[in-house]
């Protein structure tokens, strides 16, 4: 991509200076293109399977496994995060010790928020996601912070799942030069192979999605982002998005990144604009 | 990242004769002092984003197997991570711009 001379190279130069300015450690390539990368993404998967409409993609391998969907569509009769999601209502009500909640750090008291995360805060110049936004509003109302994969932070983050279902995924990228390469960052996380199987999170969740990983097949990236937190059934518990990025990494034969950290902030950004139009769906029951 | 992966690489071929010599020689400053480089190369490979799983632990055993005065097996602990992170380093250096050969479309 780093070309000399040519028609680009006024482009590259300036994505270089943007690169250094900001400290990145690299360079970025081009000027980002989020909603062509959106086009490109729905389309690569549309052409895989013609027959699985967009919107199911919010359902995962449920999409394009039939006998494991209508085992799932059983256990959503009585879902096991039910309990879960009724804890985080009360903790997103319940007074901090100034006397102020939740809800004055969320619009509309909490519902209907989960579609606008990850968000880009032009005041740190960084990806806030939910979980950094909730630690905020701790932080601001004198609170310590949750940790991320906490009972607490995992019942708060499914309640607003909850509260936001049927609403359309809407990240925005703003035209601002350390939002674009922070979601750019996160593209190139998406698509680097790492570890010792060499392995890009394109390559099981776009190459080989709905092929068969032993007994499972793997899910598409498209859709990913608009049901977390999950009930594992493999685990009994709750899972945030990005303890699943960690587990794919470590399975990877990578170092995994911590949670929150700003190479999964990232990541999670571009995935989840890649997922812009469909639905919150989230909680949900994963394998 | 490509001056990390080059002076990563440098080192790495600046290692590979210390790790030799001190195989015949027991005494403690020979081996720390590769180990020592093995963690700078570990850390640089932190740096890149690329460090791979179980190095550190390769890593940890080195130094314990030098603490207990084994140091042979320290070397060759030593020797493996040294290996895993040249590894990791070039998949870093490789990966800078294979990544765009991906994108989806």
């Amino acid at each position: 991509m780093i070309r000399r001379g040519g028609r680009r190279g006024g482009v590259v130069a300036a994505g270089l200076l943007t690169g250094a300015l900001l400290g990145l450690g690299f360079p970025a390539p081009a000027r980002a293109d989020p909603e062509a990368d959106r086009i490109g993404f729905r389309s690569y998967f549309q052409q895989r399977f013609p027959d699985v409409p967009a919107e199911a993609w919010i359902n995962g391998m449920y999409a394009i496994d039939e006998g494991a969907r209508q085992q799932w569509q059983e256990i959503e009769d009585f879902p096991p995060y039910e309990f879960t999601v009724e804890e985080g209502q009360a903790l997103f009500q319940d007074p901090f010790g100034d006397g102020r909640s939740y809800g004055d750090c969320f619009p509309d008291a909490g519902r209907g928020i989960r579609q606008r995360y990850p968000r880009f805060d032009s005041e740190t110049g960084e990806v806030e996601t939910l979980e950094v936004a909730i630690n905020g509003c701790r932080a601001r109302h004198g609170e310590p912070a949750l940790s991320y994969d906490s009972k607490e932070m995992l019942a708060l983050t499914a309640w607003i799942a909850y509260a936001s279902r049927g609403r359309p995924m809407a990240v925005e990228v703003p035209d601002d030069a350390r939002a674009l390469a922070a979601y750019e960052e996160g593209k190139r996380f998406y698509y680097t192979k790492r570890g010792r199987l060499d392995m890009a999170c394109v390559d099981c969740h776009g190459r080989y999605a709905g092929a068969f990983i032993r007994g499972d097949h793997l899910s598409a990236s498209l859709g990913h982002p608009t049901h977390f937190p999950v009930y594992r059934l493999k685990l009994g518990g709750m899972v945030s998005l990005h303890k699943r990025f960690h587990g794919c990494i470590r399975d990877v034969g990578a170092e995994p990144f911590d949670e929150q950290s700003r190479e999964f902030r990232r990541l999670e950004y571009f995935l989840t604009y890649m997922s812009n139009g469909l639905e919150a769906n989230g909680p949900a029951v994963r394998k | 990242m490509r001056d990390v992966v080059t002076s990563a690489l440098v080192l790495a071929a600046c290692l590979a004769l210390p790790v030799a010599r001190a195989a015949d020689d027991s005494r403690t400053p020979a081996v720390e002092g590769v180990l020592e480089a093995v963690e700078s190369l570990r850390a640089q490979a932190v740096t890149a984003g690329h460090e791979w799983l179980g190095t550190r632990s390769l890593l940890d055993e080195a130094r314990a197997a030098a603490a207990s005065g084994d140091a042979a097996r320290a070397l060759e602990l030593a020797e493996q991570a040294r290996r895993d992170c040249e590894l990791a380093l070039e998949q870093a250096r490789r990966e800078e711009e294979a990544w765009q050969g991906r994108v989806l479309r």
